[in-house]
């Protein structure tokens, strides 16, 4: 029953407080709030790392349970080597040189140049390459899926034709009026639709924010059990 | 007894313009995008009002101004990020404003990329780190940046290397003008994520702009400047740098040509190539309805 | 004397601010308490198509691939990450139902231990609890990074593609590669520079503040139930100072200052 309390109950009052702190801190201009707003925030960035930890223990609890449960031989190594067991390989490296680096005098990684050089050449690259490839999958869905199948579709890739023209700097240079379309429509369409929806979710927000300080919405603690 | 002909459609010129090898299109676009990286071609960057606009948010400030940079940038993004803040630091420099930076770790771990860049204008205008501008590490999203602009001390007293703000003239003086906010002319972001955009406006401008006429700008990605327009055209922004674009015209405007030129460039050409695929996808699937291709084999 | 004190303490500018939450408040709790939540919703086809769309995994005995975009518990997209969370339980209700294999890829880790929870309630609740803990390690991936996600999408072939939430630039290539493959997308979130990319690429999309309005729709509880009425009259709300504001601004500055004064006030 106690635990049952401090599972479900103690976090909602917990939400509805703070809620109303930074509520009433919005309106009033007490520093008294404005204090405790603070303290919340720099609560929140060190309750930040330790969910951080947290899901990395988590993480390797789950990954180390997998690779004794499948790996049972070579096979099965070469089966889960690229994903949980370099995972944990990179892991504990990571781990490691960030260790290393607090032991130097807990300067930031970027002060150290064996972290430097792994991090440029190896993080940098990979990460970049990796964001990079949503360039082609871009364009393999626009060359395959924009196609004017109907009077709805029509209108899609009217825009869609002006406005890639638009964002293409030698082409608004060459064609006439293509500068001013363009900035018609993004100006007066694309500004009105985007308002709407942003109302719309703004709106959302708000009606997501009272349901979570009233503890309607209580997704983020698990299913309840009525 | 003879097999009944099979009506077998005849693969015209339509379909195979609707199917194109989707990796020929990959080729040419690497291979466009490879060769003007190794020789630009110097295309035409025509200069749109926002990019006026966002020159002159920073040009019309008076030297001694305070600047305060957010980067929010990934690895990803930095072919098109890096060059819009090397142009931001160095119109900075150029107006001798004091500067602060603020970041969490990526973007400082790419910083000194953009150091060794700007480091000969820090040197030509004798910028002193720490009087003159200053590095922040302070992570946190938007409740930070409410605390930050009340009052950084409250936040952070050391920089990211770790030097306590008491030895550091810039935050000292900072601190002797009252609230941090006193301290701020012109807030300058970049970022690849949305919230930041809707974060700022209210943490700068909804709080500040009336009380101390305090100026928002930001380089966003050049999907995400519909979503940002609104707030621009209200006013709520006084400009936004459009991508890689922004960051071309932006380099333009301030007369110093650097890696977003190139970036446009290829581009240019890249977009170029996939409008012409897909001009020829729509082409094909249109004539292919209009036209009948369906030829009986074999005879009765 | 107290009404000086009051004067000077309440920030200028925010007068109207209070008054509409006031009265959202209000409303919620109008239609939560007084009306008991008795208010007609309109099917939101993209949930029942959900429906739909699971058993057709079941006849292929294909998986499912259901997660929630790269948001956090812990920063601005919270309440997206929730309503994604609301859809990944009822999403593992009917795969536990239909004993069709669920597959959520985690893109944040702070999320990892909320979805676990939320899965192993919806299978408990089908009775299908030891089903989840023996697959654990299986139905719940860490996929920090989009090739992760097309990578796993490639391997496991799904008749039906979920992606509900606060999404970034994965959602492009997830729903790209899916679509590739013949399975069902089915996609929804609240950021709008995302929201055209889902809507030109899914089967079924949920636009901006419908994934909030989903939890109502799935739970139908009064009190969910309620709120979306009173959201549904803020946006008329908007909707009627909006027009007056267009209408007062053609007519003249003198006209529209009173309308601007207020929201100063």
């Amino acid at each position: 029953m106690a635990m049952r309390i401090v599972r479900r109950q103690v976090p909602l009052v917990l939400t509805f407080l703070t809620g109303m702190i930074y509520v009433s801190e919005w309106f009033v201009r007490e520093t008294v709030l404005t204090d405790m707003t603070t303290g919340i925030a720099n609560f929140i960035q060190t309750a930040t790392v330790f969910v951080f930890l947290f899901s990395t223990i988590n993480l390797t609890v789950i990954h180390v349970a997998r690779i004794r449960r499948q790996l049972r031989g070579p096979k099965q190594l070469r089966e889960i080597f690229l994903s949980s067991f370099l995972l944990a390989m990179i892991y504990i490296v990571g781990i490691v040189s960030a260790y290393y680096t607090v032991v130097r005098g807990w300067k930031l990684p970027s002060a150290t140049p064996e972290y430097m050089w792994w991090y440029n050449n190896w993080y940098l690259s990979s990460s970049a390459t990796a964001y990079a490839g949503t360039l082609f999958y871009i364009i393999a869905a626009t060359y395959r899926i924009l196609r004017i199948r109907s009077r709805e579709s029509l209108v899609l890739i009217i825009g869609f034709f002006i406005a890639l023209l638009y964002t293409t700097p030698v082409a608004t240079s060459y064609i006439f009026g293509l500068s001013s379309l363009g900035e018609w429509l993004d100006r007066i369409i694309v500004t009105a639709a985007n308002r709407a929806i942003m109302i719309g979710v703004g709106i959302g927000a708000i009606l997501m924010g009272i349901r979570t300080l009233l503890a309607m919405e209580t997704g983020y603690l698990g299913a309840r059990e009525e | 007894m003879a097999e009944k002909p099979e009506l077998k459609e005849k693969k015209t010129i339509w379909d195979k313009l609707q199917d194109l090898p989707v990796s020929s299109l990959f080729i040419l676009v690497i291979l466009s995008m490879s060769i003007i990286y190794v020789y630009p071609i110097g295309l035409p960057v025509p200069i749109t009002q926002m990019a006026k606009d966002t020159f002159n948010a920073l040009n019309t400030l008076p030297s001694g101004s305070y600047i305060w940079i957010y980067n929010a940038y990934a690895t990803g993004s930095i072919a098109v990020h890096e060059p819009g803040l090397i142009a931001i630091l160095r119109h900075s420099i150029a107006k001798h404003f004091k500067i602060i930076l603020w970041s969490a770790d990526t973007p400082i771990m790419l910083f000194p990329r953009v150091l060794e860049k700007i480091k000969p204008d820090l040197d030509r205008a004798n910028y002193v780190y720490g009087k003159d501008w200053a590095y922040l590490y302070i992570p946190g999203g938007e409740p930070i940046w409410a605390n930050i602009l009340q009052d950084v001390w409250s936040v952070v007293t050391v920089d990211k290397d770790g030097k306590p703000f008491t030895q550091m003239p810039l935050m000292v003086d900072i601190k002797n003008r009252g609230p941090t906010y006193n301290s701020v002319n012109i807030v300058f972001f970049q970022t690849t994520g949305g919230e930041t955009v809707d974060g700022m406006v209210r943490q700068v401008n909804v709080r500040y702009h009336q009380m101390t006429g305090v100026r928002l700008i930001g380089q966003i990605l050049e999907i995400m400047v519909p979503a940002a327009r609104p707030y621009y055209n209200a006013g709520n922004m006084d400009g936004i740098m459009n991508g890689g674009v922004g960051a071309a015209e932006y380099e333009l405007l301030l007369g110093r040509p650097g890696a977003a030129l190139k970036v446009t460039d290829m581009l240019s050409l890249a977009q170029l190539i996939v409008l012409a695929y897909w001009a020829v996808g729509n082409v094909g699937f249109f004539m292919k309805r209009y036209s009948r291709a369906s030829v009986p084999k074999g005879g009765g | 004397m107290t009404l000086l004190l009051v004067e000077q303490k309440f920030a200028t500018g925010k007068g109207l601010d209070l008054i509409a939450l006031v009265i959202i408040w209000a409303l919620v709790l109008y239609y939560i308490y007084l009306k008991k939540g008795e208010v007609w919703i309109r099917r939101l086809p993209a949930l029942d198509f959900i429906d739909e769309s699971i058993g057709r995994a079941a006849e292929m005995g294909r998986p499912v691939i259901d997660h929630i975009g790269g948001g956090s518990p812990s920063e601005e997209n919270a309440p997206a990450t929730v309503a994604g969370l609301s859809v990944l339980g009822y999403v593992a209700r009917l795969t536990a139902r239909h004993g069709v294999e669920l597959i959520s890829p985690m893109q944040v880790q702070s999320t990892i231990p909320m979805a676990q929870d939320v899965i192993r309630t919806a299978y408990t609740m089908e009775g299908k609890g030891d089903v989840f803990e023996a697959n654990m390690e299986e139905m719940l991936v860490w996929a920090p990074s989009n090739a992760n996600l097309v990578a796993l999408i490639q391997r496991k072939r799904p008749a039906v593609h979920i992606i509900i939430g606060p999404t970034w630039h994965e959602v492009m290539q997830t729903l790209e590669m899916a679509g590739r493959l013949g399975a069902v997308n089915i996609g929804g979130t609240n950021r709008v520079i995302q929201i055209p990319i889902v809507c030109a690429v899914c089967d079924m999309s949920l636009i901006g503040e419908e994934i909030f309005a989903v939890g109502a729709y799935l739970s139908k509880t009064k009190s969910m139930v309620g709120s979306l009425a009173a959201e549904d009259w803020c946006k008329i709300a908007t909707m009627f100072f909006s027009i007056l504001g267009i209408v007062l601004a053609t007519l003249g500055p003198s006209f529209v200052k009173p309308l601007t004064d207020l929201f100063l006030w």
